[in-house]
């Protein structure tokens, strides 16, 4: 089954230094996680890992305020199972971040997609106040045959759009998609 | 009233085609007779009910293609009897499944996989296999969840597999045939075991206009599909014997940013040769 759709999900921040720091939730040692900045602002990716079966991502933002994030996944990828790359795309000072998170698959029988990987889109609202709406699109899937171009994911900062290039879609075929982010961080609705 | 036949506790075989065996039940009362049978085997189970209007059914069409234990209580005239038989399998030779395969339309790679993977085993000790997963048969079905037949019928469970395999045929014949490239039949059965495994086998060469195996994987040539990406420095320049001194034993599971990894070219070297 495809699974590209939009999801909304509880996105659980800390706002500020001072809530991290009352719970610190640090990392797992024996969960080590690679990650990446390839930013197009100053937002940047501190730490990542898992915790009981969902994705934890450090950023700090601009301005340097610190964020966790805390991030669903679906059954294609292991409960246990810690991201790969954590990819900052783009940002929205104040407003938004945009970022990737990659893992291996959740392999089936006789080998099946055992060196596959799972990607998700998120884009998350940075305004105060929790929670927020956290919008989480399937970039790239072995186990549901999705499959980005190359280059597959654009930031197209004045217009505060994600623009997404599929080799083969949600719709089996080749797709460009547009993620546009609202002045509140959220993500508009597709007609 | 008893039953006369089978006897209590019967086995019954299915054949390696697979044909599934007449089983008659029959029993010593007259008149009109229901049949209220179950089968089941591991997390599996079916019923049901069928009326005849004498003392005798064949219950081959109830049970379809299941096996395991078949239980049956027999009702006429107020009186009733239940017996249990057990239906077994066959296991197919490698050359059954070999020729079925080659039978089945855009199958070119599939059965590479099976022989690698599983060696054909459908049954063992005359019950399906199940691995540490829970996949089951042949083709280790999983995700999607096997049926009862799928289980039991290793062609149900080879086309159930088939089915992924397609999926994965289209996509890389999407990959390999974007901008109107073109490509041969031997690049479409690798890049197709490749992402059966996980990514993509072939690089557009874009200089000699033709898809060439991605150079900038090396593989540990002793494992199914461990390698190394050459474009990480830690990796750079390095030769496989140097990288697997390094890196082995191979830690399970892999820790994320680990310096190998597991690589769909690798598996589709190791399968295809």
């Amino acid at each position: 089954m495809r699974t590209a759709s939009w999801v909304s999900g509880l996105l659980i921040a800390c706002l500020s230094f001072a809530d991290c720091n009352r719970k610190p939730n640090p990392p797992r040692d024996d969960t080590p996680a690679a990650t990446t900045t390839a930013a197009s602002g100053p937002a940047r990716v501190t730490g990542s890992g898992v915790q009981g079966g969902e994705t934890f991502v450090d950023v700090q933002v601009s301005g340097g305020r610190s964020i966790r994030l805390v991030l669903p996944r679906d059954a294609t990828v292991g409960p246990e199972t810690a991201p790969e790359r954590t990819t900052v795309v783009g940002e929205v000072p104040g407003t938004a971040i945009v970022l990737t998170d990659t893992y291996s698959s959740l392999a089936g029988g006789m080998s099946y997609c055992q060196a596959g990987e799972e990607q998700f889109l998120r884009v998350v609202p940075l305004a105060q106040g929790a929670p927020h709406d956290l919008a989480t699109i399937k970039l790239a899937s072995c186990r549901e045959n999705l499959e980005l171009a190359d280059p597959g994911v654009d930031w197209i900062a004045p217009s505060r759009t994600v623009r997404i290039h599929w080799l083969s879609g949600p719709g089996g075929r080749p797709e460009v998609r547009d993620v546009v982010i609202d002045a509140d961080g959220r993500v508009q609705r597709q007609p | 009233m008893t039953f006369t036949e089978p006897a209590p506790n019967a086995t019954f075989t299915i054949t390696t085609l697979p044909l599934w065996p007449t089983i008659v039940f029959a029993t010593d009362a007259h008149g009109p007779h229901t049949w209220e049978w179950t089968i089941g085997w591991d997390v599996f189970s079916a019923a049901g009910s069928v009326n005849t209007a004498s003392g005798q059914w064949n219950a081959a069409m109830a049970i379809g293609n299941r096996g395991g234990k078949l239980t049956v209580r027999a009702t006429a005239g107020g009186a009733t009897a239940t017996i249990t038989v057990n239906i077994r399998a066959a296991n197919p030779s490698v050359t059954e499944v070999t020729n079925y395969l080659n039978s089945r339309p855009n199958s070119d790679g599939f059965g590479a996989i099976v022989a690698h993977e599983t060696n054909s085993i459908q049954f063992r000790n005359n019950l399906p296999v199940k691995s540490g997963d829970s996949g089951y048969g042949i083709c280790q079905l999983t995700n999607p969840r096997p049926t009862f037949e799928q289980a039991w019928n290793w062609k149900m469970n080879v086309d159930a597999g088939l089915a992924l395999f397609a999926q994965k045929r289209f996509a890389a014949m999407t990959f390999l045939g974007q901008s109107g490239r073109t490509f041969t039949s031997e690049q479409l059965r690798r890049e197709t075991v490749c992402r059966w495994n996980g990514g993509p086998y072939h690089r557009w060469d874009d200089q000699a206009k033709k898809w060439a195996r991605n150079p900038d994987i090396l593989c540990d040539t002793q494992t199914r599909n461990i390698g190394w990406d050459l474009t990480l420095a830690a990796n750079t320049g390095r030769t496989e014997a140097d990288l697997r001194t390094r890196d082995h034993p191979y830690a399970v599971p892999r820790p994320a940013g680990a310096g190998y990894n597991f690589f769909g070219v690798c598996y589709a070297d190791r399968v295809l040769g």
